[in-house]
């Protein structure tokens, strides 16, 4: 089998040969090391372990077969820079992290070793998770491997996951991390074409990942279809004792729950998601997917979640409050950046220079917004009373639960955009991205993004599928069965390599 | 405007972020920006309407009071350059 | 209530009531951290004892310690306190170097502890109930150490995240006397409930002080209105670890606050420091913005539930605490309230006395135990936990004394050879010769032989009964110190009159 085809491959196809032994883990990991040389252009990948990756792949070689092989055993994964690898340089593509090496590893890529899966690197992705296009990385954006078929303008890949998202589409590994506070995960992978899921919050432990919210923050794979990230979302997910808000709930062999009939499930669209956008690409592409799910013998039933304009604001309140909190910690004393000091300067020069130069204009926006909401005299104003909002709406979803079993959206407004094409006047205006996605997180619900096909630009663009708590079988098993049916194809032209 | 000059430069003081002269009026320009498409939600009527809620532990869950030997001084203080007998350093504050 | 001479203060034109609220810290007495398996363990070598939660490093999670859960609702039904069932962690948002998160996790809006009392006494000796207003858990901060080094400052973590109980008074406290008393009464609870050593030095228990002064028909009136605002405005004094220095705190604090408002200025609400050197107060100089600690609930955290059944079981399980021993003491075992109130002052030793007490002579036991045993103590310079003295050795003492086998002299020395060399008491009483004389008919011979020999003597007693003690005395002498006294006075008694 030659390389380039290889490469192609995801993890449960990969997994297939290797464990028949057409393949090894080393000539898998050669070909994306191969494949990640050739890509500087896409900037995906901005730290390389490819001596780690090669010893892991050996390893594996000696272990494919026997009855210590674990279900990722040689399967080359890409990881978001969000995770604190052990003695991996982890900056969470911010300055203000300059050279940190942490000499701890998270509890979900320590899963994800413990299946004996091989770390190709660090992907790319918006500075502290803070963004919607990955142009706030100190790295610079990443660029997306489609392109529109009327303009040569270089894409966004979506972020913050952007590199996660960027690799996968480009065959730079099997399948990346990514994390989603707001729609970090589901929004690149619309806009790649992979497929993206965010797991229930707390089915994912959270220890060892750089916060950006915390009551948002959830782990989860970008995958080039739904067996893997049925597979990867696996390995990933679990109890933790050290993370106080991940739940004590047995993990299901997803993999297995996929291709059950769905005749009969009950599909909710929800009057506020469709109609905000009336005519679109993104419209049309929902209603595709309506139509397959219909001839499924699903039942589509119209539903109501009527706080749903309110989620944006909501979210713009509280994820920024608890950044300005969780960030706080990046003060230059113990490790990451230190300004150089002049000699008279007190440890507040110490505090301000270091934070001052070491976070990006949007880091520092939403640190100072999040001050603004949680100070004196404006704590009940905003903070409280986005609180109460989101009680509001957690409810409205409850209420839709009891008459439908998953719920279909565009997974966003539009697909990829040009680089510097948004926000750049107006910080807003990139916030309206994440319109379709913030309320799962509000919720802490599941989400899943999957790829319907390209639109008139040729680009990919997908559909939301948002299940109650713990249903991920579910929702996989949904985006399984429209899958087989739409036959997407992620591969966009090779112009980078 | 909500946000005024004043409070640009207080926030940014509790914040611990300097900003410059020439950035200023930018900053204030977005804080405003977001600030007014935040205040949405002052048109939910939100009375009665609890916080949202994290969820809850109860004592059987939380951790039990055992030690860690960690013997890790190295790896607490191995990223950073301001150290000085095992403390970390920084410059002398005055109380 | 009545204003008593101790809580009043003298101006030079009129007088002042102290009004002192107290806000003590006292560390939880656990093995770990509150929300790290880091040890406690005071004095280790710098930066020993942290965890890379303690450290705040990135992505790390604080994991909330039962016990330190389980003690502080045990210290506030040690103080009558109402148990919250639901509590909550918040964060305290400020920038320190030996707060490495950049917050501080507290309990502001839903303490896990409500209101209580501790009873304490005036100086005249009056009860006198103080109100607790809350008790909450936090986190302690770290070590800043600022003389080792000219130009910088140096961080110890190891302090930081131990579990501290801040313990809220209302400002009931109205003078320096009732301030020590009160915290000496809250220490000694909580080292009988064995949830805070206590150790001053150590710094396991600190004290924030606030203290005003309120003119005294004011007073009066708050006293009838319970109308704060007729209270004078209040200084912080922060950190205080000896109750010498806190007495001493206030009485300085009090006057420099007399002297403003005398001169015609203002009290200004802040925050000072007691500096022992030159007995003065003055203000912190490190506040160089108003405080505005953004307070809101640690998204890390979940709300806390406590079940009423488990509280209960803790309260039915509370050892017995001081004032109840201090009261069983004086009736079951009939000491006087002054010798239960020294006995009482250390559990150790009242559990010492108890055993020593029970089914013998409770007088005897606290003569024995506070004379004999304390004033050795003292005198070596040596702590209770130091006491060579078994149970065994001091209940055989009492007996002896008490079946007047030996004379209290007797008992002085047999004490004396015990504490230098140990020994059974029964066997020293005749190795040391102490075994008194109870043979009447031989003491009568003692008698009469005195009565013969002083027919002076015998002659004046008529006239001066008085003189009856030098024939006891003659006797004893002539006994060789050995006879019983009673027998002696009662035989003296009846041959003279």
């Amino acid at each position: 089998m030659n390389e380039v085809k290889l490469t192609q491959l995801g993890i449960k196809d990969s997994r297939d040969l290797l464990n028949k032994k057409e393949i090894s883990a080393t000539e898998l990991t050669n070909a994306y090391i191969q494949n990640i040389e050739e890509s500087s252009k896409l900037n995906a990948f901005i730290e390389k372990t490819f001596d780690k990756a090669l010893i892991q792949a050996s390893k594996a070689d000696k272990i494919i077969g026997t009855d210590s092989q674990k279900s990722l055993c040689g399967i080359p994964l890409g990881i978001k820079d969000l995770f604190c690898c052990k003695n991996v340089k982890t900056q969470a593509a911010s300055d203000i992290l300059e050279n940190f090496i942490p000499p701890y590893e998270s509890t979900v890529t320590q899963k994800l070793w413990n299946e004996q899966a091989i770390m190709l690197g660090k992907l790319n992705m918006d500075e502290f998770a803070m963004g919607s296009s990955n142009e706030t990385s100190t790295y610079g954006p990443v660029i997306n491997p489609w392109k529109s078929t009327d303009s040569h303008d270089s894409l966004t890949p979506g972020g913050s996951s952007g590199g996660s998202s960027a690799a996968v589409a480009a065959n730079l590994c099997t399948g990346a991390t990514g994390t989603d506070t707001g729609g970090s995960i589901r929004q690149p992978a619309s806009f790649t074409g992979t497929v993206g899921l965010k797991p229930t919050y707390g089915r994912c432990s959270r220890w060892g990942i750089i916060a950006f919210a915390s009551s948002f923050d959830q782990a989860g794979p970008i995958t080039k279809n739904v067996t893997d990230s049925a597979i990867m979302l696996k390995a990933m997910s679990g109890f933790d004792p050290l993370d106080s808000t991940s739940a004590k709930i047995d993990v299901p062999d997803y993999e297995q729950e996929l291709g059950k009939d769905i005749k009969g499930l009950r599909v909710g669209l929800a009057k506020e998601y469709s109609l905000r956008n009336g005519d679109s690409e993104a419209i049309r592409k929902l209603e595709e997917a309506i139509k397959i799910l219909k001839n499924m013998g699903a039942e589509i039933v119209e539903v109501s979640l009527p706080h749903t304009e309110f989620a944006l604001p909501t979210y713009y309140v509280l994820a920024p409050a608890e950044a300005s909190s969780n960030l706080a910690r990046y003060d230059g004393v113990r490790y990451g950046y230190r300004a150089k000091l002049d000699t008279n300067d007190s440890i507040l020069e110490l505090y301000e220079k270091t934070r001052s130069e070491g976070f990006g204009t949007e880091v520092k926006r939403r640190i100072l917004i999040g001050t603004y909401v949680l100070s004196s005299g404006y704590y009940d104003a905003y903070y409280k009373r986005a609180q109460k909002v989101r009680s509001l709406i957690k409810n409205d979803f409850d209420e839709v639960f009891k008459k439908v079993d998953i719920i279909l959206t565009p997974t966003t407004p539009t697909s990829a955009f040009p680089l510097g094409s948004k926000g750049t006047q107006d910080p807003v205006e990139m916030y309206m991205n994440d319109i379709f996605t913030v309320p799962a997180n509000l919720a802490g619900l599941p989400a899943l993004s999957l790829p319907v096909g390209l639109d008139e630009l040729g680009l990919p663009l997908g559909v939301q599928l948002i299940g109650n708590n713990w249903q991920e079988p579910l929702l996989l098993n949904t985006a399984f069965n429209l899958e087989n049916t739409l036959a997407f194809e992620n591969n966009p032209k090779n112009w980078w390599a | 405007m909500d946000i005024d000059t004043e409070t640009v430069l207080k926030i940014a003081r509790l914040s611990r972020i300097k900003i410059n002269e020439g950035e200023s009026a930018d900053i204030q320009k977005d804080l405003n920006r977001i600030v007014e498409f935040v205040k949405k939600l002052g048109e939910i009527d939100i009375d009665g309407i609890d916080e949202f809620n994290f969820g809850k532990t109860n004592i059987e869950d939380m951790r039990k009071d055992s030690v860690t030997i960690y013997d890790n001084t190295d790896d607490i203080l191995k990223n950073t350059k301001n150290k000085n007998q095992d403390f970390f350093t920084v410059p002398k504050i005055v109380e | 209530m009545d204003i008593n001479k101790s809580q009043v203060i003298r101006g030079a034109n009129s007088d002042f009531v102290f009004v002192i609220g107290l806000e003590v810290h006292a560390q939880v007495k656990s093995k770990s951290k509150l929300f790290s398996s880091a040890s406690t363990e005071f004095g280790a070598e710098p930066n020993s004892n942290v965890s890379f939660v303690d450290a705040g490093m990135p992505g790390m999670l604080p994991v909330v310690n039962s016990f330190c859960i389980e003690q502080a609702v045990k210290t506030g039904l040690g103080i009558n306190a109402e148990i919250n069932l639901t509590s909550r962690f918040d964060r305290k948002n400020y920038f320190y170097p030996d707060l490495p998160q950049g917050y501080q996790i507290s309990q502001l809006y839903e303490p896990i502890v409500g209101k209580g009392t501790i009873s304490i006494q005036t100086e005249e000796k009056l009860p006198k109930e103080v109100g607790i207003e809350r008790i909450h858990l936090e986190q302690d901060a770290g070590k800043s150490i600022h003389d080792m080094d000219p130009s910088t400052s140096f961080v110890d973590l190891n302090r930081t995240g131990i579990a501290l109980m801040e313990i809220v008074s209302k400002p009931e406290i109205n003078s320096p006397f009732e301030a020590v008393e009160y915290i000496k009464k809250l220490r000694l609870i909580m080292r009988y409930l064995e949830t805070c050593d206590g150790n001053m030095q150590e710094g396991s228990l600190r004290a924030d002080v606030n203290v005003s002064v309120c003119e005294i028909n004011k007073f009066q009136s708050f006293i009838k209105t319970g109308d704060f605002g007729l209270l004078g405005t209040r200084c912080e004094i922060k950190n205080m670890n000896s109750l010498k220095f806190i007495q001493q705190a206030i009485n300085f604090e009090a006057r420099r606050q007399i002297k403003l408002l005398e001169t015609g200025k203002e009290v200004a609400q802040e925050t000072r420091l007691y500096d022992p050197n030159k007995n003065e107060t003055r203000p912190l100089r490190s506040k160089e913005d108003a405080h505005d600690y953004r307070y809101f609930p640690c998204p890390d955290l979940l709300n806390i539930e406590l079940e009423r059944e488990w509280v209960n079981k803790i309260k039915d399980d509370l050892p017995e605490l001081p004032d109840q021993k201090y009261l069983r003491f004086i009736n079951d075992l009939n000491i006087t309230p002054y010798d239960s109130e020294v006995i009482i002052a250390e559990k150790s030793t009242a559990e010492f006395f108890e055993a020593i007490a029970t089914n013998t002579d409770g007088k005897i036991a606290a003569n024995l135990l506070i004379n004999e045993l304390f004033g050795r103590l003292n005198k070596d310079n040596l702590s209770f936990k130091d006491n060579p003295t078994t149970v065994e050795q001091m209940r055989e003492l009492i007996n002896l004394i008490q079946t007047d086998e030996i004379s209290s002299k007797g008992a002085k020395e047999i004490f004396d050879h015990i504490w230098n060399f140990g020994g059974n008491p029964t066997e020293l009483v005749d190795k040391l010769g102490l075994r008194q004389v109870q043979d009447t008919s031989l003491i009568e011979q003692i008698v009469n032989d005195v009565i013969k020999e002083n027919p002076a003597q015998v002659n004046k007693v008529k006239s001066n009964p008085k003189l009856i003690g030098w024939f006891v005395g003659q006797v004893m002498k002539k006994s060789e110190g050995k006879a019983d006294p009673k027998i002696i006075n009662q035989i003296v008694n009846e041959k003279l009159n």
